[in-house]
């Protein structure tokens, strides 16, 4: 609990209140903190309650067993004690604090303001607490629906959610919210019945307590700004009964859902957003640790230059500094690094509600739900993943009926897993489907022109197809049995994230999209390359391999430019001299060293100088003050501490595509058809 | 206005570039650095002479003898930037280097000893200019600070520079 004490309740301007009053404000401040901050999981925190109701109780001195401070205290002594029938103990709790609260107000009126007329909705501080607690709760609570919609018997699930409704209901009465409040108490009255006699809670009721989730959300939202009601609102629509529209006007909607997220482009990948990062104590005290550890070391290596100690010993206190730089760098990447749990949980709901519309039975089966990320690619992934898994459901996996005569299990299976794998976050949505048809996205992609009439790309070109933005058209939806709903966005994201995103199907056997994302948006392991005199980081994780090319696999396409003949198909040139007027760069291909890297299905040769080895960089925007560069992702400080700029290969093959430099869209168009690289 | 900023608000730093003089509002320097190696950024404006490494912070800069259209000059040991703060359209607030020969001193500059830009026809680009500032026997051409990295300026620029490159890129095949 500790660190919790600065998020107070302000006092309520208590300028002209007598000094005891004051007290008594601060006292029952205290208790009301108590009461909003303890959950009955947490015995430290139910320890504050009955300490802080104590004060109170002291506050009113000798009183009736029925007087509200002595119930208040009664029952946080209850909870304390384990009384875990405590729903109604914690809700007696509230209601006489409440009357406490109010009794206060009359006490210390002159100057103190009456609880009624200026609720502590006003505090702001209180009011995002309780959107975000409330917004935590509301999650469990879906999380427990499932449990619930699987086994409608189950007290502990039914228990769960009645007691996040309970819980939303005594916050929202605390701060004078009423309409939450009252919302909360119907919702809590859907469970009644089950709750006293151990009735199976019927599906009807399940459902209405799903679509009560999603109005809850909207309240919450609408009252706190925590939270996103357009989001659970493409998630859910509006009523979750019933109306079977098209999914695709949902994915769609999903979309602009996270108009609060700035649209930070590449450009400022470390940009402060608004919001907070949840720390464990743990990494703050760690990092805190190693802070002190580096002060001492930084006096030892100073002490040991003015005393003009040897060499050696000034090397080994210089080792120790850089060990414990390193330390701290990882540790202050580890403060914005959250597990994708909560993202992984809001799914579950989803993935139900799109099998519900479709009426396919599916099993979703979630792994890797610890595995831990930058925030910022934690929050911005989710949009990406609603489209995939939507996808996965409504176009991947085919109806009972469809199974059955395929000789599959009638129930789909759509698997969400997350894991770390060299040096990157993977997350893949797989679905045991129909698969992609090759043929139909080809044909598809014909009518709306993305690829010539007489080009016949590989089947991997093909599947990269549907991240095209023209591809994905209403029409899509209907016509083809793939995906195409909004995967140019979730490229696009992606690519902002600069993760890497591809599509591989087996016909007849399912669709796997996996999607690999860097651990941290701060720092990017780089190769640094030389043209000229230039030095430039290109991102490892986009780097494929490098060569040095024989006079034979360069090829010149008449009046197309470049490419380089690999085992696995012609690959564009991009002379990175011409395109960024560099001098005294090495102008022949056969004495360069063409660095191929592929970014989601864009693979490009870099021409460059030479490689200079391998670093760990910190990104940096390249000042507001520019207009966004094509193919430059920001800068990164170098050991020399010049500035290296950071190449981005994508932003390239577009800009020299857009140059004329480059010819074909597609880097596969010759390729092999077997090729699955 | 604080007093401080009261008492210098007519106050400008002044810089030569080549043999003139030119002054910038004092309340814009955050500070002054002695030159640093700067990274050219490809495909700018040639007058952005790229970015430098301002204690860990990355930061344009401008070689403002070239916007001027004045002979580039060598760098010296006198060479330095001056660290600016210019608001960009839309108010937000950004830093940017601007590299000059010499700085001079700060000069106390009334607004009655200010005069307009005068006309100079089409040939001079006065549009970084936004007065004259007299003082003593001395001219000092007052910059708009804002105007040097403005979106408008930029794009313009921009644009040119793209359409450059893309003919460069022709003209080679």
């Amino acid at each position: 609990m500790a660190g919790r004490s600065d998020r107070r309740p302000k006092k309520r301007s208590d300028g002209d209140a007598p000094a005891a009053s004051r007290h008594h404000q601060a006292i029952f401040d205290a208790a009301a903190e108590a009461l909003i901050l303890f959950d009955p999981g947490e015995p430290e925190s139910v320890a504050e309650l009955v300490t802080r109701m104590e004060a109170v109780a002291e506050l009113f001195g000798e009183v009736p067993s029925d007087h509200p401070a002595s119930v208040a205290l009664a029952c946080a002594r209850r909870i304390a004690d384990g009384d875990m029938v405590a729903l109604s103990t914690i809700e007696k709790a509230y209601a006489a604090a409440l009357t406490l609260a109010e009794r206060l107000g009359e006490e210390s009126q002159s100057g103190t303001p009456d609880p009624k007329t200026m609720p502590l909705a006003d505090d702001i501080e209180l009011l995002r607490d309780f959107g975000t607690r409330a917004s935590e709760h509301l999650d469990d609570a879906d999380e427990q629906l499932l449990v619930l919609e699987a086994d409608p018997a189950s007290a502990a699930a039914i228990d769960a959610v009645f007691r996040t409704f309970h819980t939303i209901k005594g916050m929202a009465g605390f701060l004078a919210l009423d309409e939450i409040s009252a919302f909360a108490h119907d919702a809590e009255s859907l469970l009644a019945d089950a709750r006293r006699d151990g009735t199976r809670v019927g599906p009807d009721t399940v459902q209405s307590l799903f679509s009560a989730v999603d109005r809850m959300r909207e309240l919450v939202a609408n009252a706190t700004g925590v939270g996103e009601p357009a989001s659970t609102g493409a998630v859910s629509p509006s009523s979750a009964r019933g109306d079977v529209a098209p999914a695709a006007g949902h994915a769609m909607s999903a979309t602009p859902a996270k108009a609060d997220a700035p649209a930070s482009s590449s450009q400022t990948p470390a940009s402060v957003r608004e919001g907070t990062v949840r720390v464990e104590e743990g990494r703050l005290d760690g990092l805190l640790d190693t802070i002190g550890e580096m002060v001492i070391a930084e006096s030892m290596v100073s002490a040991a230059l003015r005393t003009g100690v040897d060499q050696h010993s000034i090397a080994v206190h210089l080792d120790r500094l850089d060990k414990i730089t390193r330390e701290l760098q990882q540790m202050a990447t580890s403060l914005r690094m959250v597990p994708l749990r909560a993202t992984f949980r809001r799914m579950g709901r989803l993935v139900r509600d799109v099998a519900h519309k479709s009426g396919k039975p599916v099993e979703f089966v979630v792994t890797g739900e610890d595995t831990e990320l930058d925030k910022e690619v934690v929050d911005r992934i989710a949009d990406p993943l609603v489209h995939a898994l939507r996808n996965a459901v409504d176009h991947g996996i085919e109806t009972a009926e469809e199974r059955a005569a395929a000789g599959k299990p009638t129930t789909g299976r759509v698997e969400l897993r997350a894991y770390h794998a060299g040096g990157a976050i993977h997350i893949e949505v797989v679905d045991d489907g129909r698969g992609l048809d090759p043929e139909r996205i080809l044909a598809r992609a014909r009518e709306c022109g993305l690829v010539g009439a007489d080009t016949v790309p590989d089947e991997r070109a093909i599947l990269d197809l549907v991240f095209e933005a023209g591809f994905s058209t209403a029409q899509t939806v209907t016509d083809v049995s793939g995906r195409g709903v909004g995967m140019d966005v979730v490229r696009r994201t992606v690519d902002e994230l600069r993760g890497r995103i591809e599509l591989d199907s087996v016909p007849g056997k399912g669709t796997t999209l996996s999607v690999r994302l860097p651990i941290t948006l701060a720092i990017i392991d780089g190769m640094v390359a030389r043209v000229g005199e230039e030095r430039y980081v290109i991102p490892t994780l986009a780097i494929e391999r490098s060569v040095r090319p024989t006079v034979d696999q360069v090829a010149t396409v008449q009046g197309s430019g470049e490419m380089l003949v690999t085992d696995d198909g012609l690959v564009p040139i991009v002379r990175l001299h011409r395109l960024f007027g560099t001098e005294g760069a090495e102008t022949d291909p056969t004495n360069a060293v063409i660095v191929i890297t592929s970014d989601s299905g864009t693979r490009a040769g870099i021409m460059v100088c030479e490689l200079l080895g391998q670093q760990q960089t910190v990104i940096k925007p390249l000042g507001e003050g520019l207009p966004p560069q094509r193919g430059i992702t920001g800068g990164a400080i170098m050991p020399d501490g010049r500035v290296g700029l950071i190449l981005d290969a994508p932003g390239l093959v577009r800009l020299a595509r857009d140059a004329g430099a480059l010819v074909g869209r597609g880097p596969h168009t010759k390729g092999r058809d077997d090729d699955t690289d | 206005m604080t007093p401080t900023e009261v008492a210098s608000a007519d106050k400008y730093l002044t810089f030569s570039l080549g043999s003139e003089l030119y002054g910038l509002e004092i309340l814009r320097v955050s500070e002054i650095v002695g030159m640093l190696p700067v990274t050219r950024v490809p495909r700018l404006p040639e007058y952005v002479a790229g970015v430098v490494n301002l204690r860990g912070r990355i930061i344009p800069v401008v070689d403002i003898r070239l916007a001027f259209g004045l002979a580039d000059a060598s760098i010296t040991e006198r060479t330095c930037i001056i660290v600016v703060s210019v608001t960009r359209e839309g108010g937000t607030m950004t830093t940017l280097g601007i590299i000059v020969d010499e700085v001079s001193d700060v000069l106390s500059l009334p607004d009655e000893a200010i005069e307009a830009t005068p006309e100079f026809g089409t040939e001079v680009d006065t549009s970084f200019i936004k007065g004259v500032g007299r003082a003593d026997e001395r001219v000092v051409l007052l910059l708009d600070i804002d105007r040097v990295l403005s979106g408008a300026q930029l794009s313009v620029v921009e644009a040119a520079a793209r359409a450059g490159s893309a003919r460069e890129v022709e003209g080679e095949e």
